[in-house]
């Protein structure tokens, strides 16, 4: 049985990219088919931990969006990020958004059939016979999103331990709670070591009544990486690495 | 669900999505998926079971919803008239799938938009 997982953030800026293609990474190196659909059309950027420019996008969610082409036409094989191990089983693929200024203008100058984005995601699970969908969306709320959350099996929210953060957050779990999404996480990101992280766990737990799948320590290293590839990957001992591992465990567990 | 099958499907003036469409001339028409949030519980539970499964029939929401067909009837023709579902018949069964639902147009000066072509 597949499974559609959203990453979502209320506010920008707090590494939901970043922790969407460490997590699918870490799923896929489980020996799983998983997918990754960058829906962030207004602000695309998950491609860049897989190595690509806009010169490597051929096809991208958009051109399926205006009917140029079909949707498994986007989904790119990134299956190599994998360790050699792992290559056998496990498969990442990737649906990016174009990065071509004029194309993100025209969605938002025309905007598009949100039903249309909802039977491609339905597509790409049957076509490339995935595990896991992986819906990275654009922070705040707008119709990808609230598609994503409403269709949503398992739903992460990312949060920093931010006054502001904490805020939207509340917003983001109200609407996830009114689209009745089964199962809701929240992901504490760039966390300072400062922090006693267990009594924040219970702090967030219980202002949210939602549990913490892991708080994620802020980290030099995850900074000094700076997109270019999947540090979980790259670093998999590594305090970050092990936060993401034991997400990935939670999410393939429920 | 059923295969699409476009010779079985007898109703109009509801059509089914195509999973292709020819590329778009003009903006879309339709409703926000925001609404969604302003449904009261019962509709909106609706509106997500169709959204899960894409074309499903009375019997199936209703099992999925654990309610009697009688309560969910009245909501399903409800949100059929507010157009954020719409009937299909295939092989003499009646099916219901999601509306027109469209990420809306924002309005910039056209002088903006062509500066960004």
């Amino acid at each position: 049985m597949s499974k559609i997982v959203s990453i979502h953030s209320f506010r920008g800026g707090t590494g939901k990219s970043n922790i969407t293609a460490n997590v699918a990474a870490a799923i896929a190196q489980m020996g799983k088919r998983v997918g990754i659909v960058d829906t962030d059309i207004q602000s695309p950027g998950i491609h860049a931990l897989f190595g690509f420019d806009e010169g490597r996008i051929q096809h991208s969610l958009n051109d399926y969006l205006w009917g140029r082409c079909a949707i498994k036409d986007t989904a790119y094989d990134v299956s190599t990020i994998l360790k050699a191990g792992f290559l056998a089983k496990g498969k990442v693929y990737l649906i990016p958004s174009s990065l071509k200024v004029g194309e993100i203008a025209r969605i938002l100058r025309e905007g598009y059939n949100v039903d249309l984005l909802n039977l491609g995601f339905k597509e790409l699970i049957e076509s490339l016979n995935l595990d896991y969908l992986f819906i990275d969306t654009h922070p705040g709320i707008n119709e990808e999103t609230l598609l994503s959350i409403a269709i949503s099996d398992q739903l992460l929210i990312i949060l920093r331990p931010d006054r502001q953060d904490f805020q939207g957050t509340a917003v983001a779990v109200d609407i996830a709670r009114k689209l009745q999404v089964p199962q809701l996480f929240l992901v504490v990101n760039r966390a300072l070591a400062a922090y006693d992280f267990e009594a924040l766990r219970d702090r967030i737990q219980a202002t949210y009544n939602t549990p913490v799948a892991g708080i994620l320590p802020n980290s030099d290293d995850v900074m000094q990486l700076a997109s270019s590839d999947v540090f979980y990957l790259r670093y998999p001992n590594h305090p970050f690495s092990q936060v993401i591992g034991s997400i990935a465990q939670q999410l393939v567990r429920h | 669900m059923p295969e699409s099958d476009d010779a079985s499907l007898q109703s109009t003036p509801f059509t089914e999505p195509p999973t292709q469409p020819a590329e778009a001339s003009s903006p879309p028409v339709g409703q926000s998926l925001s609404e969604l949030l302003d449904l009261p519980e019962g509709l909106r539970a609706i509106v997500q079971v169709v959204l899960r499964h894409q074309q499903v029939t009375l019997a199936d929401i209703a099992a999925q919803l654990q309610q009697p067909i009688a309560q969910i009837s009245p909501g399903l023709d409800q949100l059929v008239r507010q157009g954020l579902l719409h009937q299909v018949t295939l092989d003499n069964q009646c099916y219901y799938q999601l509306g027109s639902l469209i990420r809306k147009p924002r309005n910039l000066a056209d002088q903006i938009w062509e500066q960004l072509k």
